[in-house]
C-alpha cells in the first residue's frame, strides 16, 4: 500500500473533492473499498437505550438493598454454613461400610478390630466403623462366617435373630425363611424370638419357618461353602434351588410340585454339570441346561 | 448522598449521562466481547460503579472515567471468547434480487471471508475499525474512549487495513 496517510483521511471522512477523485482512481482504492464497503454493512448490537435505562434503575435499586441487607446475609451465611458442618459431622459419624456380594461371589471383609468375616454369595453384610469401639455389630442379610477376635461382645443382627459372642469361629445363615447358626470355636449366643440357645464348638441350631429346630452336631472343622460346596440335611427343595442359584449365578426352573420335597446331600460350587448330579441323583430327577444362565430340573421319566 | 461537583448524582444528571454514553459503550463492548449479553452486563457494571461514586466524579470527566471502568471489568473477566458479526437483515449486498446465482455464492465467500479475517485481528485492533467503520467515530473520539492517542488509533487502524488488504489479495 502506498497512501497511507490518503487511505486512513478517506476512511476518517477527511478527503473530499479533487483529493478524493484523484485517490479513487488508485490500486488500494479499488482493493480496499469492497472490504470497507461490507464491513459497514455487519449489524450493530441490539442496543434500546430505553429499556436499558430501566434495567440500569431496577439493578441499582436491587443492589442498594443488598447493601443494606449485608449484615444479615453474613450472619446467616456462617449460620449456614456451620448447620452444614454439624450435618456433615452426623452423616459422617453415621456412615455404614457395607458389602454387598453378587450371586457366584464370596468376599472376605477384615473389621475394624482384626475380626474376620467371610461373606457367602448374594448377601449383605454393613458396620459402622465410627462406633466399632463401642458396639462390635454387623448387620447380616445372607450367610457369613465369622472370626471373631477376642473382646467386648460381638453382635450379628439379623432379620430373624441376633448372635453374639465374646470371641469365636461361626456361621450365621440366614436365607428367606431359614436361619442357622452352626459354632466352630469358642461359645456362641443366639437370641431368637426371645429365647436364648448357647452353642458350643460342633453344635448348630436353625430354625425354619419360623420352628426353632434343636440343637444338632456337626463335624465340618469350617462351613462346606468356605470349602466350596454347600451341604444340608432335610432341607426344603427351595432352599437348596436358591443356594444354587447363587452359588453359580443361573437361574433354576422346576416343577412346582418338585418343591414339596425335602434335600440331605451336597453340590460343589466349581463344576455345575456335578453339582446338577448330586441333586437330582438322590431325589430321581432329570436335568437340561437350556442356555448359559438357566437349567431345568424334571423328575426322571 | 453527598452533593456532587456537578449534580452527577441528581437523576435527571445521571439519565442524561447514561443516554448520552450507554450505546458507544455497549458497541464498544461488543466488539470487544462478541456477546450481546456480556456488553450489556459490563456497561450496566460500569454504570453502578460510576452512580456509587458519583459525589467524587465531575461530569467532564466522568466519561472517561466510564470507559477506563468498563474496559477493567472487562479485563477482569477470564473468559474471553471470539468475536463474531452478523449481517445486517436489510444488508445492500445481499437484497440484490437479479444477480445471477454464481455471483450470490462469490459474496457469501466474500462476506464470510470478511466476517473470519475480522474475527482473527487482535483486540486492539479489531475494535478501533469497527467502531471506525460501524460506529463511524473519528479517531479522536475513538482515542478518547480508548485512552490513546490519536496517533496510536492510525497505527492501529493502518494495522488492521494491511492484514485485511492480504487476506483478500487474491480473491478477485
Amino acid at each position: 500500500m502506498q497512501n497511507e496517510k490518503n487511505i486512513l483521511k478517506w476512511l476518517n471522512g477527511e478527503l473530499q473533492g479533487e483529493a478524493l477523485e484523484k485517490f479513487k482512481s488508485t490500486e488500494d482504492f479499488r482493493g480496499l473499498q469492497p472490504i470497507m464497503e461490507r464491513t459497514s454493512a455487519f449489524r450493530k448490537p441490539n442496543f434500546d437505550t430505553e429499556k436499558a435505562l430501566s434495567d440500569f434503575k431496577a439493578l441499582r435499586k436491587s443492589r442498594a438493598e443488598m447493601k443494606i441487607r449485608k449484615p444479615w446475609r453474613a450472619i446467616s451465611a456462617v449460620a449456614a454454613s456451620l448447620l452444614v458442618l454439624i450435618s456433615l459431622y452426623f452423616i459422617w459419624n453415621d456412615q455404614a461400610t457395607t458389602i454387598n456380594t453378587a450371586y457366584a461371589e464370596t468376599a472376605t471383609v477384615q473389621l475394624p478390630d482384626a475380626s474376620e468375616v467371610i461373606v457367602n454369595a448374594g448377601s449383605t453384610l454393613s458396620f459402622n466403623k465410627n462406633k466399632w469401639d463401642r458396639d462390635r455389630e454387623v448387620t447380616l442379610k445372607g450367610e457369613a462366617f465369622f472370626k471373631v477376635s477376642k473382646g467386648k461382645k460381638f453382635t450379628v443382627l439379623t432379620n430373624q435373630g441376633n448372635v453374639s459372642v465374646l470371641g469365636t469361629q461361626f456361621n450365621v445363615s440366614e436365607r428367606g425363611e431359614s436361619f442357622k447358626v452352626a459354632c466352630f470355636t469358642g461359645k456362641v449366643a443366639v437370641e431368637v424370638k426371645g429365647q436364648q440357645f448357647i452353642l458350643t464348638p460342633g453344635k448348630s441350631i436353625a430354625v425354619s419357618e419360623g420352628n426353632i429346630g434343636k440343637i444338632v452336631d456337626f463335624r465340618e472343622t469350617a462351613p462346606d461353602w468356605i470349602q466350596n460346596k454347600s451341604t444340608f440335611a432335610d432341607v426344603p427343595f427351595p432352599v437348596v434351588i436358591a443356594e444354587l442359584e447363587r452359588q453359580y449365578a443361573i437361574k433354576v426352573e422346576v416343577d412346582r410340585n418338585l418343591l414339596q420335597k425335602n434335600f440331605t446331600g451336597a453340590f460343589v460350587h466349581d463344576n455345575l454339570e456335578l453339582a446338577l448330579n448330586s441333586i437330582c441323583f438322590p431325589l430321581n430327577l432329570d436335568y437340561k441346561i437350556l442356555n448359559d444362565d438357566t437349567v431345568r430340573l424334571y423328575a426322571k421319566k | 448522598m453527598p452533593k456532587s461537583l456537578d449534580g452527577l448524582c441528581q437523576d435527571t444528571v445521571f439519565d442524561n449521562f447514561y443516554k448520552k454514553h450507554a450505546r458507544s459503550l455497549n458497541n464498544f463492548m461488543f466488539y470487544r466481547t462478541g456477546d450481546e449479553q456480556r456488553s450489556l452486563d459490563l456497561v450496566q457494571e460500569a454504570f453502578i460503579k460510576i452512580w456509587d461514586k458519583c459525589s467524587e466524579i465531575s461530569l467532564d470527566k466522568a466519561k472517561s472515567y466510564l470507559f477506563k471502568t468498563a474496559n477493567n471489568l472487562f479485563l477482569n473477566e477470564v473468559r474471553h471468547q471470539k468475536v463474531v458479526l452478523e449481517y445486517n437483515q436489510n444488508n445492500p449486498f445481499k437484497e440484490s434480487t437479479f444477480e445471477d446465482p454464481e455471483f450470490k455464492l462469490r459474496e457469501k465467500e466474500f462476506e464470510e471471508k470478511l466476517q473470519s479475517a475480522i474475527t482473527a485481528l487482535p483486540e486492539g485492533q479489531r475494535e478501533v475499525f469497527l467502531l471506525n467503520r460501524i460506529d463511524g467515530k473519528k479517531y479522536r473520539e475513538i482515542g478518547e474512549m480508548l485512552e490513546i492517542s490519536v496517533k496510536a488509533v492510525e497505527k492501529r487502524m493502518m494495522k488492521a487495513i494491511s492484514k485485511l488488504r492480504v487476506e483478500f489479495e487474491h480473491f478477485r
